[in-house]
């Protein structure tokens, strides 16, 4: 539901704006980085008590991810006053949250004395080619707009848990990393303030969505106890906050 | 235009430096480590209830425990085998439960209905001795111990029920061997499922005496049906006599 929204919202600043200003925008490629908000069951825990199951197997739809960090490039070509074709490239990783809850539905499952849990993190990226708006509010500032639509590429965390119990080291439990490549979707909306004639500070904050189905290989796995996800259909959803900086190019407006 | 050109450098610079921050916040693999928490329950009594099949009226039940009859509280070092006796019919088949207590509780826990529960990652291993060496099956079905596994090197006040030796050994001949197979008859959801042996058959030949071994492993995503994974939770041994 939320992709829509920020795409009504778009579409109502595009609306209200056309008559506004009569320059066209500079074209740019900027560089940029920020921080990225996992949403939904995709930054959801689960507990240690739900996560202990001593008889069968538990699934588990959570994506345990923490904030994570990004950097993109992205560009855009002003066609007319407003409205421009661009694209982005954004890479991303998100640390593994609330680990201690994982390991110890593991220990509890198992009855063990000890779990050790080691995780790697989720990384993804993505490419999406999509329409850039632009509404100058004053003579350097600007508020802008996109629509991106395209491809994102993203890996799970592979989580291994090591088991001891009475001095001895049983087979640890690993769920393998997984990729998938699917559909995304980005929408948001920033401002963007000219510092130098080339040069622009871009602010901004984006909807990002995706739903790759991951299917996992949990190897050494001997027996029917604790938690096995073997396939993830979740949405990996994030709110981002972007500071970039822009070289502006191309044909500028007039100065009046 | 120098200065155009100029300004469009430093233009570049600042954006590969941002572009360069961005890089470096890479992150990185994480890990943690959680103990067991304190609390869990003693295993201080294990005990083997046997019915004959044939005579309902003949119930065995032998006892090993860790409780002192005399204090009635738990030794840690100690365990009391007065009770840890079966005296069993010749010829005969028995259904058998193996029961454990906690008796440190009051009124006692009931344990095995916890390795029930768990039983995806326990088994139970019997060892009858003497034995035939040929009677010596080691498979994911059988519940003998593998011979490297034996209480072999025990010194001679450790033993069970009327002082006899808990040391176990291959008869020479089949006059020697303690004529009694145990068979699981329990399996757990494992897929495929494993045995456990909370529930079993006792069967009995000739009239016979020795020693039978019982062994509980906790085999934590370990257990494929064989002695060796994982680590032992008791290990108890009971005379025996067939007559």
């Amino acid at each position: 539901m939320k992709p829509f929204k920020i795409m009504a919202l778009l579409a109502a600043a595009v609306i209200f704006s056309i008559p506004a200003f009569a320059q066209k925008p500079a074209n740019f490629i900027g560089v940029e980085g920020g921080i990225s908000l996992p949403l939904g069951n995709f930054g959801n825990w689960s507990t240690a008590t739900a996560l202990t199951s001593i008889q069968g197997t538990v699934n588990d739809p959570n994506g345990y991810a923490k904030a994570g960090g990004f950097f993109a490039v992205d560009g855009a070509w002003f066609f007319s006053k407003n409205f421009g074709i661009g694209g982005l490239f954004r890479y991303g990783t998100y640390n593994f949250n609330h680990l201690d809850s994982l390991s110890q539905g593991y220990q509890e499952s198992f009855d063990v004395d000890r779990t050790s849990t080691t995780v790697t993190n989720y990384k993804m990226w993505s490419l999406m080619p999509g329409i850039y708006f632009d509404l100058p509010l004053a003579r350097k500032f600007s508020l802008t707009a996109r629509g991106l639509v395209g491809i994102a590429h993203a890996s799970t965390p592979q989580i291994t848990v090591a088991i001891e119990d009475g001095g001895v080291q049983d087979p640890p439990v690993v769920q393998e990393s997984a990729s998938k490549t699917a559909f995304a979707l980005d929408g948001g909306v920033g401002l963007r303030y000219s510092i130098l004639r080339c040069l622009a500070v871009n602010l901004r904050a984006d909807y990002f969505y995706t739903k790759p189905d991951f299917t996992f290989v949990n190897s050494g796995r001997n027996n029917n106890a604790g938690r096995e996800v073997t396939e993830y259909d979740q949405a990996l959803a994030s709110a981002n906050f972007t500071l970039g900086i822009a070289w502006q190019f191309g044909k500028f407006g007039t100065k009046k | 235009m120098q200065k155009i050109l100029s300004s469009r450098s430093n233009c570049f610079v600042a954006m590969i430096v941002l572009f360069s921050l961005s890089l470096s916040g890479c992150s990185k693999s994480a890990s943690t480590t959680t103990p067991s928490f304190p609390g869990n329950e003693f295993l201080t009594t294990v005990q083997l209830q046997l019915t004959n099949t044939s005579d309902p009226t003949d119930v065995q039940l032998a006892s090993s425990t860790q409780i002192s009859p005399y204090t009635h509280t738990y030794q840690s070092d100690s365990i009391y085998n007065s009770n840890a006796f079966l005296h069993l019919k010749a010829n005969s088949t028995y259904s058998g439960k193996v029961i454990i207590l906690d008796q440190t509780q009051s009124p006692a826990a009931v344990i095995s209905d916890e390795i029930l529960a768990r039983e995806n990652y326990h088994l139970f291993f019997f060892q009858p001795s003497p034995i035939l060496a040929s009677n010596i099956i080691i498979s994911n079905t059988t519940t003998n111990i593998p011979q490297a596994d034996w209480l072999t090197g025990q010194p001679a006040s450790d033993t069970t029920a009327f002082g006899i030796s808990v040391n176990e050994l291959v008869a020479a001949t089949a006059a020697d061997a303690l004529n009694l197979t145990v068979s699981r008859t329990d399996e757990d959801t494992n897929k495929p499922p494993l045995q456990v042996g909370l529930n079993d058959n006792f069967v009995t030949g000739a009239a016979s005496q020795g020693i039978l071994r019982v062994v509980l492993r906790h085999q934590p995503n370990a257990k494929n049906g064989t002695y060796d994974p994982g680590s032992t939770d008791f290990d108890v041994t009971y005379a025996v006599t067939v007559y």
